[in-house]
Formats: structure tokens, sequence, C-alpha cells
């Protein structure tokens, strides 16, 4: 059987745990390259993955991006495989250098998303027949952040985000045999930090650059606003509570730049163990990225000019952040990517591909296999400057 | 050097926020306008781990409380049906049945002093519906009225209303009926009858010169069955162009041509049946009018007859029990009634089953109807195979759902189920409910979360 759908930010099944799929916060080159970016510093581009990177930002240069995405997911049971392509908006980042030791980026991203639709059949209890059920899922989490970084010593920064999280979970269930439906929403908000550290330093002619990162662990604040509708109208619950919690988060990164070579690793470590996840079949657990990039240019690796294409790949594992009744849902995927010069109002256009792979086929669990396109849209500071010099 | 650097960045940040808004909104408007698109097809790919927060499950252990109920007084008049017949059987004692009926007046022409009578008859169509043992040979009388018919101040005539008549009768028949016979008439002879008032015709009588006074004459019919003869009650068609009193007579010097006046129906409001029961030596022996017996004291059965006015009841003596939780919500409420078995060999079971609210005085009140108005009629499934799932479904979430809806079940709010409004009053048809194997049941569909 095979079965298509469309849908908006519809993105998985799985998302109907906790808060939702929780969603990669690399951003532009990064995607071209596994994810990678903890110990990048560019000058080029808004990494907020780690917040101390925007002291490595160009003084003459202000940086706008602005990423969307498009996705094609096929899922496969043991029985059945069913496909579904959305696409979103991904992110609006900004960045640039306020003086010479303090540079600002804000920007808005998700934090996660929920999206799923599923059609089930559960049984008539005190009988032997069954009803047709659908399950919904919407909304997710997102983000808006101000983020700086104070250049402490020439080689080494220091910064935070300041996350402002809001959005909502909501669940539904639906049955248009005997004419009900329950809406379950729960409104999230709260502030959260990431802070991050970055040491650059010089062997020969090559560059090396070391990023910490740490988020620290946070319950979010919640309201819940469950509805049941029938026949005889609707009704509000009471007294109906979920809690949400976001896990502490740290990662370490190490990039080497040589020329206009880049390369790096990234390895990060989600607590997702001490979350709580009211689904009985799932329990959260430790989770652990690794990721690893490469970038290099068209023209070769020294003969650098501002209108040369860039090359990036990448890799990324990524574990569960909980297990389905003893499984985890792995994440494997590799990437590659082109950052494009253009002339023009937008400066470079990032294009990259991911290749992903999703959990298992077992004989309750699915596979997620995926092809993303990301594009990202980076407005240089020239525009800008030419207003300057109007 | 300060200050200019300050507001070369107040300018930069202003630039960025305006072109941040333009473009998000040419963005954000994009990315709603083509991916916005929701298709979800049969998508079912995670159903094994969704952690549901309804349930529904089906409770039918409410109790039902059922008895019968002896309607005071069913209406009968202007149904266009004449019962007449008399049928016994050990379930529920006899049925007498009389169709009452009059006259309509037309200006009478005199045939002349040459015309000769020859007979008369009521003439009458045997309608589909009759009850009983129709094989078997009947006898009908028919006599005049010796008052006239009046109807009460609502404009009807129940089948408790009485009309005294003459002890004569003006005609007598003993047949074999043949009510499925379409084409086949139902002649009573009244000679004498039609004699008097051929010559009366003849005369051009006074009595015979308005409607006043030919009513006054002639106030009207009643067939009545003769009980000892016979087992069935047998239906005609009682309306003007059905039933007929033709006078047939010749012109004596004119030879064999026979000639014949026509006389119809009168006033279909006048029209109607009396239907008397006698419960004697059944379940339900010696009760009373309005007053209800319970099934546990009738072989937990309960009865229902359209002119006879038996109607079963139904009352839920536990439903208050739901507000005991308060984490539900009732989808769907049914109610099923099953005949007693083997119960429907001479009266056939009705098809259409209707419902009504009654109350504490075992009044009916309303036909229940569905969300449009229209008259809730039950689902008849009718096992005609092992004869063990046949039953009525009534789909009463209206009516559960509006009287809960105040935290508060009165008992004695109550359903009564029966035929449509119409047949109730114009048929005899029987419905004998089994009310404890299986009970009569209410089925609820009941959400919890």
């Amino acid at each position: 059987m095979t079965g298509s759908a469309y849908s908006q930010v519809t993105s998985s099944p799985y998302s109907m745990f906790g808060l939702g799929t929780p969603e990669e916060q690399s951003s532009g080159f990064s995607k071209g390259m596994g994810g990678t970016g903890i110990g990048f510093m560019s000058d080029q581009y808004i990494n907020m993955q780690n917040p101390a990177s925007y002291s490595g930002l160009d003084s003459l240069l202000s940086i706008f991006e602005v990423g969307v995405f498009g996705k094609y997911t096929r899922f496969s049971t043991i029985k059945e495989n069913q496909s579904l392509v959305n696409g979103n908006l991904k992110y609006i980042l900004m960045g640039f250098r306020i003086s010479k030791r303090l540079s600002t980026s804000f920007g808005f991203t998700p934090y996660s998303s929920i999206g799923y639709n599923i059609n089930s059949t559960s049984v008539l209890g005190g009988s032997v027949q069954s009803f047709d059920k659908e399950y919904s899922g919407e909304g997710g989490v997102n983000q808006v952040y101000l983020g700086g970084s104070l250049k402490i010593f020439k080689n080494l920064s220091a910064g935070v985000n300041a996350y402002y999280l809001f959005g909502n979970v909501t669940h539904s269930e639906a049955s248009s045999a005997l004419a009900y439906s329950l809406k379950d929403i729960t409104y999230v908000s709260n502030i959260t930090f990431r802070y991050g550290l970055n040491y650059h330093f010089d062997v020969k002619s090559s560059n090396f650059c070391i990023g910490l990162i740490y988020s620290n662990g946070k319950a979010l604040n919640t309201s819940n606003v469950t509805t049941v509708t029938t026949n005889t109208g609707t009704t509000e619950l009471k007294n109906r509570t979920h809690n949400y919690s976001i896990p502490q988060d740290f990662g370490a990164g190490l990039s080497f730049r040589k020329g206009y070579f880049h390369a790096g690793v990234d390895f990060e470590r989600s607590i997702w163990k001490d979350i709580k996840f009211e689904n009985p079949l799932i329990q959260g657990r430790t989770s652990n990225r690794i990721s690893l990039g490469v970038e290099f240019p068209s023209l070769g690796l020294n003969k650098g000019t501002s209108r040369m294409m860039f090359y990036r790949f990448g890799a990324e594992y990524k574990g569960s952040p909980y297990i389905i009744q003893g499984t985890p849902v792995n994440y494997y995927g590799v990437t590659m990517g082109a950052g494009i010069p253009l002339k023009g109002v937008v400066s470079v256009v990032n294009v990259s591909l991911e290749l992903g792979q999703n959990g298992i086929r077992t004989k309750d669990l699915f596979r997620e296999n995926f092809v993303t396109l990301h594009l990202d849209f980076a407005l240089r500071a020239l525009w800008f400057q030419k207003q300057k010099y109007m | 050097m300060k200050s200019k650097g300050e507001g070369k960045w107040l300018r930069k940040f202003l630039s960025f926020t305006k072109s941040f808004i333009v473009l998000s909104v040419i963005l954000g408007s994009e990315a709603l306008t083509n991916l916005s698109c929701t298709k979800s097809g049969e998508f079912t790919v995670g159903k094994d781990f969704i952690d549901a927060e309804t349930n529904v499950a089906i409770v039918d252990t409410f109790k039902t409380d059922v008895s019968t109920i002896f309607l005071d007084s069913v209406r009968s008049s202007q149904t266009g049906l004449g019962y007449v017949g008399f049928y016994r059987d050990t379930v529920l004692g006899s049925i007498n049945c009389e169709s009452y009926f009059d006259l309509k007046y037309s200006e009478f022409t005199a045939p002349g002093d040459r015309a000769s009578f020859d007979s008369a008859s009521f003439i009458f169509t045997y309608s589909k519906a009759s009850y009983g043992d129709t094989t078997s040979a009947i006898s009908i009388e028919i006599h005049q009225l010796s008052s006239m018919i009046a109807v009460y101040t609502d404009g009807y005539l129940y089948n408790t209303s009485q009309i005294s008549y003459s002890p004569v009768a003006v005609g007598r028949k003993t047949f074999y009926p043949n009510p499925n016979s379409a084409d086949t008439l139902l002649k009573i002879p009244v000679n004498g009858f039609g004699e008097e008032l051929f010559t009366l015709i003849k005369n051009g009588d006074e009595r015979l010169s308005s409607a006043e006074l030919f009513n006054d004459y002639i106030k009207g019919f009643v067939l009545i069955p003769d009980s000892t003869q016979g087992n069935s009650v047998i239906g005609l068609k009682a309306d003007n162009n059905h039933v007929l009193l033709k006078i047939y007579y010749h012109f004596e010097d004119v030879g064999p041509v026979e000639k014949e006046i026509s006389i119809n129906m009168g006033d279909a409001a006048h029209q109607f049946n009396r239907v008397r029961s006698d419960f004697s030596g059944t379940p339900l022996d010696g009760i009373k009018t309005s007053h209800r017996v319970s099934s546990v004291n009738t072989y937990n059965r309960a009865y229902m007859q359209g002119l006879v006015g038996l109607v079963p009841k139904i009352q839920f003596p536990t439903l208050q029990n739901l507000f005991l939780s308060s984490q539900w919500k009732i989808l769907r409420s049914e109610l099923i009634a099953a005949p007693v078995a083997n119960s429907f060999d001479v009266f056939k079971l009705p098809t259409k089953m209707y419902i009504y609210d009654t109350n504490k005085s075992n009044v009916i009140l309303n036909i229940l109807t569905d969300s449009k108005n229209v008259p809730l009629v039950a689902t008849f499934n009718y096992d005609n195979l092992y004869n063990e799932d046949t039953r009525y479904t009534y789909d009463i979430s209206n009516f559960i759902n509006a009287e809960i809806s105040d935290m508060f079940f009165d008992y004695n709010h109550a359903l009564a189920i029966g035929l449509s409004e119409s047949g109730l009053k114009s048929s005899l048809d029987r419905l004998i409910v089994e009310c404890k194997n299986p009970p009569v049941k209410l089925r609820v569909f009941y959400l919890s979360y």
C-alpha cells in the first residue's frame, strides 16, 4: 500500500512525542557540512550554533540570512510505504559587529516542529467492533533569539544567545463516524540561554579553532486548552496539564582552515534522559551527535576571489533522544552543498542537499528516508553600504 | 568620531530591520501559499505508538424498566379505514371492532310511478389490512344508528366513542372474507331498508328534501361483528368512493333494463372505529386505562397494539449514575427492543416503529424526531433465518442528551414505542416486546477522556 500526503509543517509521525521533532540549529554553510559548526567562526555567515562565533563577523559586513527547505520523506514499515512532501521557512537571521569587541546576532528559527496525520482504528470498548479514528498533531516551538559575542582576547571569544521560546503542542483526535473530536493545545514559553566559547590559534600557515557550547535544560511554562466537541456542543476541559522540558546540552567542535579549505568536526550531547515523556512507550535517553564536514573553493585552495564558489560535503550521526519500546530512532545523514556567489541583492545562495535516514523498520517501528533541499539566501553588507553612501 | 559611529550603527540597524520585515513578509506569505495545501490520505504510519487521549466504549448495562401503558383512548376517526370483526387469542384476549359512518345527501330525482324496486346493498371494498384467521367465515350485521354521529370539540372521535344504534339489523351477511383480492367487493344486502328508502324517493318524501332532514332520518350505520363466528378483523376502505349504498330498480314497461340509485358515504370526519378489548385471562387482565403494568408482572413482556391503545413504556432507573464521573460524554444512545420469539405469526411485525416521550400520567406527549425534525423511525432488523437478531433499534441520542444536559435524569420522563401517529389510530398492528431475554437495552456510546 502506498499513499502520499502534502502538508504544511507536517514533518513526521515521530513528531508526536514531546515537543516534536527537534530542529537542527545549523544554518547556511553548515547545512552542507553535515551540520558541523560548533568550532567554526566565519566572517561570511551567521553561525547561531555557537554564539561566540559572532566575533568573527567582518566589521564591514552586515549579514542577513534567510533559510527555507523542501523535504521529501518516504516512510516505510515492514508492510507499507508512504511518502510526504513538505517545506517551510527555516530561519531568518541577522548579524553584524557593533564595535571592535562586540558583535551581535538575532533572528527567528524553530526549536521543534510537530506535524502528523495518522488514520487509525480504535476498539469500541465493550464490543468486538472498532471505529475509524484520526490523530493529528501540529504546532511546535519557535524561538527568537538575541545573541552577543565579546572578543575577550585576540584569540578568545565568549558569546551567549538568549532565546525566547514560544509555541504550542497540539494533538487532536477525531472520529467522523462517532462525530466527536478532542483538541489538546498546550501553549509553551520560556527564556533559555546558550553559551559559547571560541578559541583559535595558528600552527604555521594553518588555523585551528576550538568551540564549546552549553545550554541549560529547563522546564517550559505551559497552559493548556483542551476542548471536546460532540453533537451536543463543545466543552472545555479544566485542569489538564502536560509538562514539557528542553534538555541540557553541551557540545565541542574543532575546525581547521588552510587557505580557503575548511574542515571541522562536532560532538554534541543532549541529556534527554532526564526528560519525561508522557507516552508510556517512550523513554528519554542521552543523545549524542557527531558530525564532520569539509569546504573547498572551485578555483583551487589558494586563489581566492570574492566571486568564487564553494563546495561542501559532510556527514552526521545523531542519536535518538528517546527509545520507543527499547528501540532508538537514530539519524544518519550525508550532505553536499555549494555556496554560489551572485551579483545583486542576494550575494550568496547556499544550496545543500541532505540525504538522511531516521529510525529503523521493525515490527512496530518505521524508517524515514528523506531528501532535503536547503536554500540559504545571504545578503551581505554591500547592499546596505550603498545606502550609507547615498 | 564617536557620535558619527553611533549614527552609522543606527542607520545600519534601521535598514536591517526594514529589510528584515519586508523579506519576512514576502517569504512568509510565499511559504504559506505554496506549501500549505494539506492532503492527508490514508496515512497510517505511526499508529502503533499513539498515546490516545480518548476512548469510546459501549455501555449497555443501564437498566430499563419496561411496562405496558393502556391508553385512555385512541383517536380513530377520519382514517379512511373501517374495521369490523372479532378476534380472540390467548395473548391479549379479544378485540371487538365496529365501524361507523353516515351517508351523503344528494338531491334525489323521483324515478316515476312505473319504477319498480329490485334490491338494495351496501358495497364495501377491502383494504389490505386484515387480522386473524381470514379463511374462516365471519358474520357481519349492519345497523342503523339511532343518534347522529357528533364529533368531540376537538373534531375527532375515539376508539372508545359510542353511538347508539337500533337493535334490529337492516342487513346481515355471513361470508368468507377475501381481503387480499383487489377486485372483490363486499356486498351486504339491505333490501327492506332499501325498499323503504326507494318508496320515499319515488314519492318525493319531504324527509329527503334537504341534507338536514335526510341525516335526521338516516343518521348513519354501524358494521357489527358476530362474535360467535370466525376469528378475524377485516379492514375496509372507508371513504366517499368506497362505501356505497346502491338501490337497484327497473321500469315495468321498458323491459329488463336495470337502473340504480347510488348514495355515497358521508362526512369523513364522522367515520370512525370503535375498538373494545377484553383482557380477561391474559397477563393484562385488570389493567386500567391511563395506567401501566410492569413487564415484571406480565411474564417479562410488554405489549403494543395500535387501535387497542397498548404502548410499551421504557424508563431508565440507573441513568443518573452517569453523573458519578465527570470526564465523559455520550456520543450516541440507542434503544434496542426485540419482539418475543414466535409472537408474530398472526400479527406480522410492523416494519416501521416510532417512538414518543411520555410522562408520569402515561400520556403520549410528542413523537421523537431526528436532528432534521423528521419522526425518528427504528432501524428494523429482521432475522428470518434464525429469528434471533430480529430487533428494532432507535437512535435516541437527542432525547438522552437533552435529558442529561442539566445533570439530572428524570426517571418519569420516559419513552413509549409505537406505530406512527397515523398507524396508531388506523391499524391493529401488534408487537410484543421481550423484556428479559434479551431485555430492552439502552446502548450508550460513551466517550471518556
